[in-house]
């Protein structure tokens, strides 16, 4: 085994910590998810396309809400959770960045804390999502179309509505936020060994 | 044998039925396998575009026609000189009324669509335009297809040939064609009559200076390095009878040289006339006007694409004069600048240019086009003619696309008929002007298509979409008067005066009613806050004869005087949604003393 190769427990894991806080910290400033409705009126650079960023929301709303006057869609623009989306993501990376520099006796109950809160976050977060989704859709003020079915869009997915091609996923955010939380876990579970022989995919992970 | 010989002949005949019969068969496969293929050759599929939008001048429509080529579908016209409620231009209390009527009548003449170049090329920026009728010139804005200037070319009459000067338009170049007293105010002087060439500013449209010239100005051109601005004159005989003005058998092409008369302009050689600075050539020191004699009464004046000849194109010759441009002010004597007089046929009268060094000159009287090689012609080789094609009927302009730049494209030529007499179903006496599109990529010219066109289109001019779509805007930005969402209201600003703010939407008015007092001069201003493209709205008063039409984006004012009581619906003009029916609002006039009796 060549030492090169070993490299201390220690570091892999604030390696990976430096990481995560990275990828919180972009979290905060990148799209987290999407929904694009194309139809044969709004197709290519017509496409209405809303995006959810850490305490707001993007996209051409004007035009669903234009779009809303057929089926009363109310968009959850003051939603609480979409305005404690930027405290949350701050509290992790705060979480993440204590977890770099605390002592190694301490850090392994931390990191198992923050990784459980943070994953919780992530399922809750995607729930509320969905609810959010089935209110808009079965919740709505008025339809004066008539024939309109109450609908469900999914959180990643795609569906059709009206003459509308639904899509939903997550954007750069969202998937920073994910795969902050696959290290913080990782690191978790790393920080219990004494060494770690770093393969090269580990290591393009971490850094 | 009987029998054998009775029937051969009958044989011999059923057999040349057939063979006949074959032949015809084929001859039909053909022509409709080569229709088919012509038909392939200006087919656009649907929901794509053309390659080139095609700007032919509305005639007395005071319009600017836009067609694809070379499909031949109309895409828009451009109302200019006339008033034209669909896109809410020209409409009483608007802007755009103010600037057309300023201007002069609610109508024009428009004939030579002239788009501005940079570098020698169309930059797809504005559209001149002129109108003959009423002395005028306008600026349309590529980005808007949308007039955005007009003015009046002060001391001429008939404003006709309309060019930029190369390479970076400088200059628009308008002919005042009639002669006539630049003062009227002292009634008739036919000793004082003149004709010349108006220089504009192309922004403002203000006339910087003019040029008087001998004779009636007909067509101009300006040479690709900006220095000469030439016309084709057709009464140097300064005749104000048909009879006068064909006397002499010559005539002229005048070429102006534009760095001596803006120097004249700037040593004070000019006289002040209707607001401008007009040069009398006689009263210069340096010479400004050079006098090129061509056969009388000439036609078309071109340019060709290197820059290095103007042609005359003879109308009553059956000759195109080509004046090597590089010797006019160099020779004694100005014949001795004529390259070439190649004759062509019968009423010679425009000439356009393929980049390959031909010309295609649109023959009035043989109703043709004929394409001739501009080298073999000056070289004096008789074997000139390339081609020639017969179009449907008599011609007028021809344009060769872009065939006016630097660059001609050299695929497709426009053929503007005067007259189609038999081409498209009768409708009445007055028949559609017809245009034919031909295919000048080879040797030889194909005939590829015939549209009609409301009349009549006397000129066109093609820029590549390619080039031009991707400046048109379509969603504006919110102008600094902008009504925004949620603050439309109305606010009374005087005893007799109330202004409404509204914003525009599918499917609402920011305003479901508002009440003003007969009476009122009511302004409303309006903001279409759309940001999807194609959402135009507008805004008619019932029996108000108020209309205004915004594109998304866009902020327009009326105003008008609230005479009628009464309650007067509002409604969207344009179809814009499944509640476009129920977009609509009231204005509720009080009647005089009314509004008393409330207080």
């Amino acid at each position: 085994m060549n030492a090169d190769a070993r490299i201390s427990n220690a570091l892999a894991v604030r390696l990976m910590l430096g990481a995560a806080a990275a990828l919180l910290a972009a979290s905060l400033f990148l799209p987290l998810w999407f929904t694009e409705l194309e139809s044969p009126q709004y197709h290519g650079e017509d496409a209405i396309v809303v995006s959810v960023y850490a305490g707001r929301v993007t996209g051409n709303l004007r035009e669903v809400q234009t779009l809303n006057q057929y089926v009363g869609v109310r968009l959850p623009l003051d939603a609480p959770e979409l305005r404690a989306l930027p405290y949350a993501l701050g509290a992790f990376l705060a979480l993440t960045v204590a977890a770099i520099l605390m002592p190694a006796a301490i850090q392994k109950k931390a990191l198992v804390a923050n990784f459980a809160v943070m994953a919780a976050a992530g399922f809750a977060g995607a729930a509320l999502l969905q609810y959010r989704l089935y209110q808009l859709g079965h919740e709505r003020t008025r339809s004066i179309l008539r024939g309109f079915p109450n609908f469900t869009p999914p959180i990643v997915g795609s569906m059709h509505l009206a003459n509308f091609h639904v899509e939903t996923g997550l954007r750069a955010g969202g998937w920073a936020f994910a795969l902050a939380i696959v290290l913080t876990g990782t690191a978790a579970w790393l920080v219990r060994r004494r060494t770690v022989r770093m393969t090269s995919a580990a290591l393009a992970c971490a850094t | 044998m009987k029998h054998s010989r009775f029937s051969s002949p009958i044989a011999i005949l059923a057999l040349a039925a057939m063979a006949l019969t074959l032949a015809a068969c084929r001859a039909s496969d053909q022509q409709a396998g080569s229709n088919a293929s012509l038909a392939a050759r200006v087919y656009v599929p649907v929901g794509k575009w053309d390659k080139y939008y095609a700007f032919l001048s509305g005639g007395q429509a005071g319009t600017v026609l836009v067609y694809g080529i070379p499909s031949g579908r109309l895409i828009r016209s451009i109302p200019v000189f006339e008033p034209r409620a669909q896109y809410g231009y020209g409409m009483p209390g608007t802007r755009s009324y103010e600037m057309l009527k300023a201007s002069g009548p609610l109508w024009g003449d428009s004939h030579h669509p002239a788009p501005s170049q940079t570098n020698g090329d169309y930059d797809g920026r504005w559209l001149f335009i002129n109108d003959k009728a009423n002395t005028r010139v306008a600026r349309i804005d590529l980005t808007h297809f949308e007039t955005a200037a007009i003015a009046r070319i002060p001391n001429f009459q008939a404003a006709h040939g309309t060019s930029v000067v190369p390479p970076d338009t400088k200059y628009v170049i308008v002919n005042g064609e009639f002669l006539a007293e630049p003062d009227q105010s002292k009634g008739v002087n036919v000793s004082a009559y003149v004709a010349g060439m108006a220089f504009l500013d192309p922004i403002t449209l203000e006339t910087r200076f003019e040029v008087l010239v001998p004779g009636n100005c007909d067509i101009n051109d300006a040479s690709k390095d900006g220095r000469w601005a030439f016309a084709t004159n057709y009464d140097t005989e300064k005749g104000v009878s048909v009879e006068d003005m064909i006397r002499n058998d010559e005539d002229a092409i005048s070429a102006i040289d534009i760095p001596a008369a803006e120097e004249a302009i700037r040593n004070g050689e000019f006289v002040a006339m209707g607001g401008t600075k007009v040069i009398d050539p006689a009263k210069t020191k340096k010479k400004v006007l050079y006098l090129i004699p061509v056969p009388k009464n000439p036609h078309g004046c071109d340019v060709s694409p290197d820059g290095k000849y103007v042609m005359a194109s003879g109308k009553l010759s059956p000759t195109v004069t080509v004046i090597d441009i590089s010797k006019i002010d160099k020779v004694k004597n100005p014949r001795d600048a004529i390259a070439a007089q190649p004759e062509v046929g019968m009423g010679p009268l425009h000439t356009t240019f393929d980049g390959r060094g031909n010309a295609y000159t649109s023959l009035f009287v043989d109703s043709q086009i004929v394409k001739w090689n501009i080298a073999k012609a000056v070289a004096g080789d008789p074997d000139y003619v390339v081609d020639r094609m017969d179009v449907h009927y008599n011609p007028g302009h021809t344009y060769a696309a872009l065939g006016r730049t630097r660059h001609p494209a050299g695929d497709y030529l426009l053929a503007l008929n005067k007259l189609s007499k038999d081409m498209f179903a009768p409708v009445g006496p007055s028949m559609p002007e017809s245009q034919e599109l031909i295919d000048i990529s080879g040797d030889k010219m194909k005939m590829l298509l015939d549209f009609p066109a409301e009349p009549e289109p006397h000129d066109a001019a093609f820029i590549r979409v390619s080039e031009l779509a991707p400046k048109v805007v379509q969603v504006d930005q919110p102008a600094p008067n902008a009504v925004n969402e949620g603050q439309s209201r109305i606010v009374r600003v005087g005893p007799h005066e109330s202004h409404v703010y509204m914003t525009v939407i599918r499917s609402k008015f920011g305003l479901d009613s508002f009440t003003v007092h007969q009476g009122d001069k009511v302004t409303v201003t309006l903001s279409n806050i759309e940001t999807m493209k194609d959402m135009t709205h507008g805004f008619a008063v019932e029996n108000y004869g108020i209309n205004v039409a915004l594109d998304p984006g866009q902020t327009r004012e009326v105003t008008f005087v609230a005479d009628k009581p009464g309650t007067h619906w509002y409604y969207c003009t344009w179809f814009c949604s499944a509640l476009h029916l129920e977009m609509r609002g009231r204005m509720e006039v009080e009647a005089a003393g009314q509004q008393e009796a409330h207080r």
